[in-house]
């Protein structure tokens, strides 16, 4: 079982690293859904054994306790993935939010070549450091200017993502517009499960808006002039004690 | 407790499933066996019993419905998938391809045993099917070569006398050839005959309707 724990939690790292959002949250769902389905199977299996002429008390016994192994492994999936939204505060740093944002492009250059969007990216110059889990907010990133890029896949041409970087009072706001179609239901969009993507799971935005909010910032949608969508993220420029 | 004239083998990479199917199938008194992967399961030596195979899709060296494919040409038991992301079109392919039931985990008692239960009823009718095939094979490979003459044009309906004159012999002879096919193929009646020479697939080159047919 340990086993399986710490092959779970390299699987878990490794697509933290690596993978978007939506593959992380498929491997999310796949973790708790193999010790759910022991449990569920283990709890028929003990049913059985209660109900049997005479009841096999032994065997029921040695069920409940895998139904209590697995279930417990099952919380634990859910654990660690809230320390790795909310809790983890050890991995900030104070860093440029350019120097993230640089790195991500790169990442991005060949998917952007292959959907023909061309970035531009805008930044002020002379933008304090912030304390920021530098993978998280470029796993936001990578979500937000993703989603911007598929969006744009309906128009033929002229497709640009832009990436704007400024400082409005005591933050530092991030925006990244398309212009593809728009959005239909800005409020819903960032609810775990909404999706309009054949293949998506609807974690992307819930949890970028959840790494986001865990750094003290917001995360919200408007409408892009002349048309698309602009997603905007703040990060605070004084780190805030967490409570 | 469990009953030894049938068997159930389980292919998940996950050791938890493989305990709590095992259990669950204990608890319906039906033994298990369990492989971690496609390939283990492939070698292992196997039980020769009616069976049914529960195969996870996602497995860790060859996709399920990949290895249903391979195993497809030889006897093999009859396949209940199990996924943890049930997709319409493996479904799809895999019930084409033959399978029992695709179950999305978790999946409920029920479903999991009605499944079994059919994939070894089919099993055992698959298996009753073949044995009677070996031992039809077995009795017609002991006709005489002029027995293997009458039988297609006996099963074909000609009259005795049609038959004789279709082989040029009398049709005395004819009848005692036509006695030793059925009683050598252990067939009740000429009914029974013209079912197995169905069975084999033995072509019927004549029909009464034609008459005599080309000498």
């Amino acid at each position: 079982m340990q086993g399986t724990l710490r092959e779970a939690q390299e699987k878990l790292a490794r697509a933290t690293q690596a993978a978007s959002l939506a593959e992380l949250s498929a491997s999310v769902a796949h973790e708790v859904n193999q010790p759910l389905a022991a449990v569920v199977a283990n709890a028929h299996a003990c049913q059985r054994w209660l109900t049997a002429e005479p009841p096999n008390l032994e065997r029921a016994q040695k069920t409940v306790e895998r139904i209590i192994r697995d279930a417990n492994a099952a919380a634990d999936v859910v654990s660690r993935i809230r320390a790795l939204f909310r809790q983890s505060t050890d991995a900030r740093v104070f860093a440029a939010l350019e120097g993230a944002i640089a790195e991500v492009r790169n990442l991005m250059a060949e998917e952007a070549s292959r959907h023909h969007v061309q970035i531009d990216v805008e930044i002020e110059s002379d933008l304090p450091p912030v304390a920021l889990d530098r993978v998280q907010i470029q796993q936001v990133l990578i979500n937000l200017m993703r989603n911007g890029m598929e969006a744009m896949d309906t128009i033929a041409d002229d497709k640009v993502l832009a990436v704007r970087v400024r400082r409005m009072a005591d933050m530092i706001q991030t925006e990244i517009s398309d212009c593809g179609p728009g959005i239909a239901f800005p409020d819903r969009m960032f609810e775990p499960f909404y999706t309009t993507k054949e293949q998506g799971m609807g974690m992307g935005l819930a949890i970028c808006r959840s790494i986001v909010e865990s750094h003290g910032g917001r995360l919200w949608a408007e409408k892009n002039e002349p048309r698309g969508a602009a997603f905007i993220f703040t990060l605070p420029i004084e780190m805030r004690s967490a409570s | 407790m469990t009953t030894d004239d049938h068997v159930v083998f389980v292919v998940d990479d996950d050791a938890r499933i493989r305990e709590a199917l095992s259990e669950l199938l204990e608890s319906h008194g039906i033994r298990a066996v369990t492989f971690g992967s496609a390939g283990e399961y492939v070698r292992a030596d196997k039980p020769d019993l009616p069976s049914s195979l529960i195969l996870d899709v996602e497995l860790p060296d060859i996709n399920g419905l990949d290895l249903q494919k391979q195993i497809a040409d030889g006897d093999h038991p009859p396949v209940i998938f199990i996924t943890g992301h049930g997709d319409i079109p493996s479904s799809v392919r895999a019930i084409k391809d033959g399978a029992v039931d695709f179950l999305t985990k978790p999946f409920s008692d029920d479903d999991l045993m009605r499944a079994v239960r059919t994939g070894l009823a089919q099993d055992r009718e698959a298996r009753l099917e073949r044995a009677e095939m070996t031992a039809l094979q077995e009795r017609y490979s002991v006709l005489t070569p002029r027995e293997r003459d009458v039988l297609p044009l006996v099963v074909s309906g000609l009259l005795n006398k049609q038959a004789a004159a279709e082989l040029g012999i009398s049709e005395v002879t004819l009848q005692i050839h036509r006695r030793n096919v059925l009683q050598k193929m252990g067939a009740a009646s000429l009914a029974d005959l013209v079912r197995m020479a169905e069975k084999l697939q033995i072509p019927i080159t004549h029909s009464r309707r034609a008459g005599k047919g080309e000498p």
